[in-house]
């Protein structure tokens, strides 16, 4: 059975929010909610598999600077504060997952005036 | 890179604490291969791998890009064990508006094929130096224009002083003797005036009185025009003089002054030309015996002709307190002492005198013996001349027996 969540753009910011907890962590891929202030609201099984953060440790702390400082730049991190448009952009990216340079794809969404943003995260 | 199952908590917490690490910190192999690398290196260097199309597998093919001479230096490092580089900076220049990073690295050989490269941000470093240099800048520059100025206030003030010589001259010409002369024949002429007509004709004497009296007036009115234009120039020499001076306290320190050979006779004549008159006025006599060919000493003009001034007149104005009417009279003396290689210039009065115990003290700071002044006059005097590596000092018989102020100097070889 195939998860119905999508990576690609099939799957949308709206479909994401109505998620269930159950829904997101039967993903094939990374899914993090995140509040305006980059706080971890949700942090999914398959991420926390990949990162070996647990995912009751991973709520609460800041995305960016605590959970993936790697991602604390203008092409991932900057691009959450504040956005004035529809963000929904993928791209290519390096993650280092205890250390070990992985490579990824990311896909960041956030809408203007919405109390969540979502990083997808899928293993290359 | 194949993923392995989630670390147990110890290692977790190793690795969350080294990603919080503000250091950029990766591991490679002797090729420059990744194998660890932290959060923070990755957020750092993943734009700029981006920007410079490289991936992040590989740190030597970066630094290639980015820092060939730190590149070249892992290449020539042959040793396995030791610090490649440290705080080797480099700037790395992104796409506008990105402002350029930069980044200090450390790389150290852990063994034949590993290596730690570990890099830390110093842009706020980098702006702090830049602030500092040209602060340093701008200061040199100040200091620079005032050196300039001084330079400059000091040609000045050299010219002025010869200006203002010359100008005394002019105005110690005093009353033309042409004009008595005129004055004089026309008063002759007069008393025979009848005879000037038969010699000259009918009527021409008095057309020839005429004529004098009008060549008379003339030369009156032409002198009090240059009498009066010498004043106006002493007053505009002062004024200049005044000018430099405040100007001078902002160059206060940076004055080299200007050397140039300085003849002794020529140095007494200049300064008694601009003092002379306040001997005149006082009736007393000069007497010079200040030789043409003394040898001429290196130094500073201007200020070696304030000197002789400010003695002068000291020793014009040591005679103000006298009552008696002795014979007024001031010696200038100038000699050559061969073996010393010194040339002596003396000036003695034979007025007031000073007291044993005060000759030590006269030349001290704000010491004055006269109603009026300020009593720096012969303090700067004394350190003017010791800046020619010559020595002042006073010498007196005692009160009312005058005093002679002498003052020696190296003399140019």
């Amino acid at each position: 059975m195939t998860p119905s969540l999508q990576f690609s753009g099939t799957t949308t910011y709206e479909q994401l929010e109505q998620a269930s907890a159950q829904e997101l962590d039967q993903a094939d891929f990374g899914i993090i909610r995140l509040s305006q202030g980059g706080e971890v609201m949700y942090y999914n099984q398959y991420e926390s598999d990949l990162s070996g953060v647990a995912q009751s440790d991973a709520v609460g702390k800041q995305f960016f600077t605590q959970i993936a400082p790697c991602t604390n730049n203008f092409m991932v991190a900057a691009k959450y504060e504040q956005p004035t448009a529809i963000l929904d952009e993928t791209l290519p990216y390096v993650f280092t997952y205890n250390m070990a340079p992985t490579k990824v794809h990311l896909r960041l969404l956030a809408q203007p005036a919405e109390a969540h943003a979502y990083l997808l995260v899928q293993k290359d | 890179m194949a993923s392995e199952a989630p670390p147990s908590l110890p290692a977790q917490s190793l690795v969350e604490f080294i990603n919080q690490c503000p250091f950029g910190l990766i591991q490679t192999n002797a090729s420059g291969e990744i194998s660890l690398v932290n959060a923070y290196a990755t957020q750092l260097l993943f734009p700029v791998a981006i920007s410079y199309g490289q991936p992040l597998d590989n740190c030597w093919q970066l630094l290639a890009k980015i820092a060939p001479h730190i590149r070249q230096t892992i290449t020539e490092y042959e040793v396995n064990y030791g610090s490649v580089c440290e705080n080797e900076r480099v700037e790395i220049v992104l796409p506008p508006p990105t402002p350029s990073l930069h980044l200090s690295f450390s790389i150290t050989r852990l063994g034949e094929d590993s290596y730690q490269v570990a890099f830390k941000e110093v842009n706020n470093v980098v702006e702090a130096e830049e602030t500092a240099r040209l602060a340093t800048m701008e200061a040199a520059t100040q200091a620079g224009k005032a050196e300039i100025a001084s330079g400059i206030l000091h040609d000045i003030g050299n010219a002025v002083t010869a200006f203002g010589s010359h100008t005394a001259k002019l105005n110690a010409l005093g009353n033309w003797e042409e004009t008595q002369h005129i004055h004089r024949l026309r008063g002759l002429f007069a008393a025979k005036s009848d005879g000037l007509d038969d010699v000259l004709g009918a009527g021409k004497g008095d057309a020839l009185l005429h004529f004098m009296t009008a060549v008379e007036e003339g030369l009156q009115k032409r002198q009090q025009t240059v009498q009066e234009i010498g004043q106006q120039l002493l007053e505009v020499t002062s004024h200049i003089q005044e000018v430099l001076n405040i100007q001078r306290h902002y160059t206060r320190g940076m004055e080299k002054g200007q050397r140039a050979l300085i003849r002794p006779h020529d140095l007494i004549e200049d300064s008694l030309v601009m003092v002379g008159r306040m001997f005149e006025k006082r009736g007393i006599q000069i007497e010079k015996d200040v030789p043409y060919h003394l040898p001429s000493f290196s130094g500073d003009q201007t200020k070696m002709i304030q000197v002789c001034v400010n003695l002068l007149k000291n020793a014009a104005e040591a005679y103000d307190d006298l009552e008696d009417d002795r014979e007024r009279c001031l010696h200038l003396q100038g000699k050559a002492d061969d073996t010393a290689q010194e040339v002596e210039l003396s000036i003695r009065d034979n007025a007031a005198g000073i007291a044993p115990e005060q000759l030590a003290r006269i030349f001290e700071r704000g010491k004055t013996s006269k109603s009026q002044g300020s009593g720096l006059g012969l303090h700067n005097c004394q350190q003017i001349v010791e800046t020619h590596m010559g020595r002042i000092w006073a010498e007196s018989p005692g009160p009312g027996k005058g005093t002679t102020f002498f003052i020696r100097i190296p003399f140019e070889t």
